[in-house]
């Protein structure tokens, strides 16, 4: 490792500026930004430092933060809906796998278990071949590595075309890189426990769920979805 | 039959091309181009110095700032990868033009065969499209031995101004070397009379030989010096035999060349192999002791190459860091080898003493099966260089950048757009092994890069962290790519998180 000349530091300057007001929702543009009408803090950066080929991570899943599956409520009588169910998707030939092993109840990482989808903004969909209300999703993308995905998009509808009648139960889309408008949700690591998504008794035949890319590469992976309801009487 | 010599080396060298420059700038930086490029922007800036420690040896840069200038670049923030890759893409390209030179010696159809084979390579086309050093060391090599070959004093003075670029690129060359001086004794030590035939040979060639030497010592001094103006870069360049950091995490078991070059693997639900051409390269070995190796030229060369490119994988074998890239080398040495595999068809040797209609049958066959090599290896290399470019399951992309590196950049503008002065917003990146990072940051004006979390993180606007960090109260937390395998976080403070929604 090696610092760049003491030149370059020194014109590097830290100044912990502020955010337009005019801009910042609330009005709350204090959290973290420094006295109000203060002036601007400013001292040196360090530079980069120049290093070697950085180690490969060949390392199972190690997000920290879940622990064990996530805990979620639903009423009493919700069971699974989607176990088997019939499964398209925006691309008709998947790199790897097929789309079958999205509903087939098998969570496991490695190679087999996982379709792959092209690269770009693409979604899967599940037909539960009638119209129900919704409690949950619960998706696994892909765990053998430490990864988030972009731009996951779940919703429902009886539109199978998805054209009216849909309900966003998901979007953290944060920078609207999807075009489907901005979600209020936070992205999130992949890990063993999958995420659950509260679909709050949303109603519909259709679940579709898009995503684009990850933080490792371009491509689309499914393990497994559940959608889980109450069965339609 | 002289047209169509032409045509078939004209096609080859446009296979190199297009399999070289095709997309060249798309792929995403990886880690060891950004350092390089930082490196080349410090020799553009005036402030390079030879580091004995790490980051190989100055040609690279020195090309790169040449190139990095052509392509209108003044200093580190102007740089563009384009001009870089160019370096290196062009390096590949003359690589495959070297066995031209061994055509009056060799004969057509092995050098052209030889030609092919380094052309489709997908390992050496992956790394012609790299900015590292490993293709300039391949084609400083593979030239110094195609001018040795010739014997002829002028020959031996260029040899060794290629040996002298080589050290000049990376000290890894003295492997080479090593493999050289070893295969040049085995091939000597089974002819007959051969070490003493040697010994007559360095006798008569001893005063092209020490200007050989006398050239390669200067060439390699004028590179460390950056032209005999830094002295220390002289004993430097010795030093770095003594003092270079192999960084830890690459260890690998003795096996893993054999492994990634000669087997079929699968790797994601992808298939890759390169084990046709070294199926190629065993032809070629037994070549040189076979039926054709009744032209001495060939059984020497065969010989020789066989040694050469065993030698090579053996050291580089026992040495436990491994990184798929110094394969390179290597493997340029087997696939010349591997044109030297079409000597079993010359003056029908493939089928001798069968009915003519057998032979042509083994010839066409063997033809056909050389064709489908080179479409397998064409195949694989743009299988390599297009969409897994930089997937961790490519077994060439080694530490892969994430492609949401691609669109960090205009991101975290859209987000200090909300500043009241973008420009002085500075961001904060905490944590270890960031890199290819600097490279997509190096517009941002203020950037800040600390192994730990400095005080008053939290008035950062953007705190770009390898690590994990507690910034839940001032912050928000969104995952990025950076490797494969290797999230990063960009914590993203609360007002410009809201300005941005």
């Amino acid at each position: 490792m090696k610092h760049l000349p003491a030149s370059a530091t020194a014109l590097l300057g830290l100044l912990a500026c502020a955010c337009k007001p005019s801009e910042s929702a609330g009005g709350d543009s204090s959290t973290g930004a420094g006295t109000p009408g203060g002036v601007p803090l400013v001292s040196e950066l360090p530079p980069e430092l120049i290093e070697g080929t950085p180690k490969p991570m060949k390392v199972p899943n190690l997000e920290p933060a879940a622990k064990a599956a996530p805990e979620f409520l639903v009423p009493e009588g919700t069971t699974l809906l989607s176990a088997g169910k019939p499964v398209t998707s925006s691309d008709d030939f998947p790199l790897i796998g097929d789309l079958t092993l999205v509903t087939d109840g098998d969570k496991n990482a490695g190679e087999g278990y996982f379709v792959e989808l092209m690269d770009g903004l693409q979604w899967v969909q599940i037909d539960l071949e009638q119209s129900q209300p919704i409690e949950a999703v619960w998706v696994w993308h892909f765990h053998s590595q430490k990864r988030a995905y972009h731009d996951v998009i779940v919703q429902v509808s009886d539109d199978p075309e998805f054209a009216s009648g849909v309900t966003t139960v998901f979007n953290n889309d944060y920078d609207d890189s999807a075009g489907m408008g901005k979600g209020g949700d936070r992205p999130y690591v992949e890990t063993r426990f999958g995420k659950v998504i509260d679909a709050g008794g949303a109603k519909g035949r259709y679940v579709r769920l898009y995503s684009q890319g990850n933080t490792s590469n371009q491509m689309n992976h499914y393990i497994e979805v559940e959608v889980h309801g109450a069965p339609a009487s | 039959m002289k047209t169509a010599l032409i045509l078939c080396w004209l096609g080859t060298l446009a296979i190199a091309a297009f399999l070289r420059f095709d997309g060249l700038a798309a792929r995403p930086v990886h880690a060891d181009e950004a350092t390089g490029a930082r490196i080349t922007a410090q020799r553009l800036e005036g402030s390079y110095r030879f580091d004995p420690t790490h980051f190989h040896g100055p040609t690279l840069n020195l090309a790169g700032s040449v190139a990095a200038r052509a392509g209108g670049a003044g200093d580190w923030a102007s740089f563009e990868r384009l001009p870089l890759r160019a370096v290196t893409a062009t390096a590949g390209v003359l690589l495959v033009l070297v066995p031209l030179l061994g055509r009056r010696r060799f004969g057509d159809p092995p050098m052209l065969l030889a030609a092919l084979f380094l052309a489709t390579s997908p390992l050496l086309v992956y790394y012609s499209r790299m900015y590292i050093h490993e293709m300039l060391l391949a084609l400083f090599a593979l030239l110094a031995l195609f001018s040795a070959e010739r014997g002829r004093a002028v020959a031996l003075v260029l040899a060794g101004g290629c040996l002298g670029l080589m050290f000049a690129t990376k000290e890894s060359f003295a492997i080479s070397v090593l493999a050289w001086a070893a295969a040049a004794a085995a091939v000597a030590a089974i002819e007959p009379a051969g070490l003493a035939t040697a010994a007559r040979w360095i006798r008569r060639h001893a005063r092209p030989l020490a200007l050989a030497a006398g050239g390669a010592a200067l060439v390699s001094l004028a590179a460390y010096t950056d032209g005999f103006r830094q002295w220390s870069g002289a004993v430097d360049a010795l030093r770095t035999y003594f003092v270079y950091d192999l960084s830890e995490g690459h260890e690998k078991p003795f096996g893993y060349y054999l492994g990634l070059m000669g087997l079929p693997h699968r790797s994601g639900g992808l298939a890759w192999f390169e084990t046709p051409l070294l199926l190629a390269a065993l032809a070629g070995a037994a070549a040189g002791f076979g039926p054709p190796a009744r032209d001495p030229a060939v059984r020497l060369a065969c010989r020789f190459l066989a040694f050469a490119t065993l030698g090579h994988f053996l050291i580089y074998s026992v040495i436990a860091y491994k990184t798929p890239w110094l394969a390179v080398v290597p493997w340029t040495h087997a696939a010349v080898l591997a044109g030297f595999s079409s000597c079993w068809l010359r003056g029908g040797r493939v089928g001798a003493g069968r009915p003519s209609r057998i032979r042509t049958a083994g010839a066409v066959g063997a033809i056909v099966l050389v064709a489908a090599a080179i479409g397998l290896q064409f195949l694989q290399a743009r299988q390599a260089t297009g969409i897994h470019a930089s997937d961790g399951r490519n077994p060439y992309a080694y530490v892969p950048t994430s492609p949401d590196l691609e669109e960090l950049a205009p991101w975290l503008e859209t987000i200090l757009s909300h500043s009241t002065d973008p420009q002085q917003a500075a961001i904060a990146v905490v944590g270890p092994e960031y890199w290819p990072l600097p490279w997509y940051l190096r517009r941002f004006p203020r950037v800040g890069y600390w192994a730990e979390a400095p005080e008053a993180l939290d008035r950062f606007p953007l705190v770009c962290a390898t690590g994990e960090l507690d910034l839940f109260d001032s912050h928000v937390p969104l995952p990025r790519g950076l490797r494969d395998g290797v999230p990063m976080t960009v914590w993203v403070r609360n007002d410009f998180w809201e300005a941005s929604r």
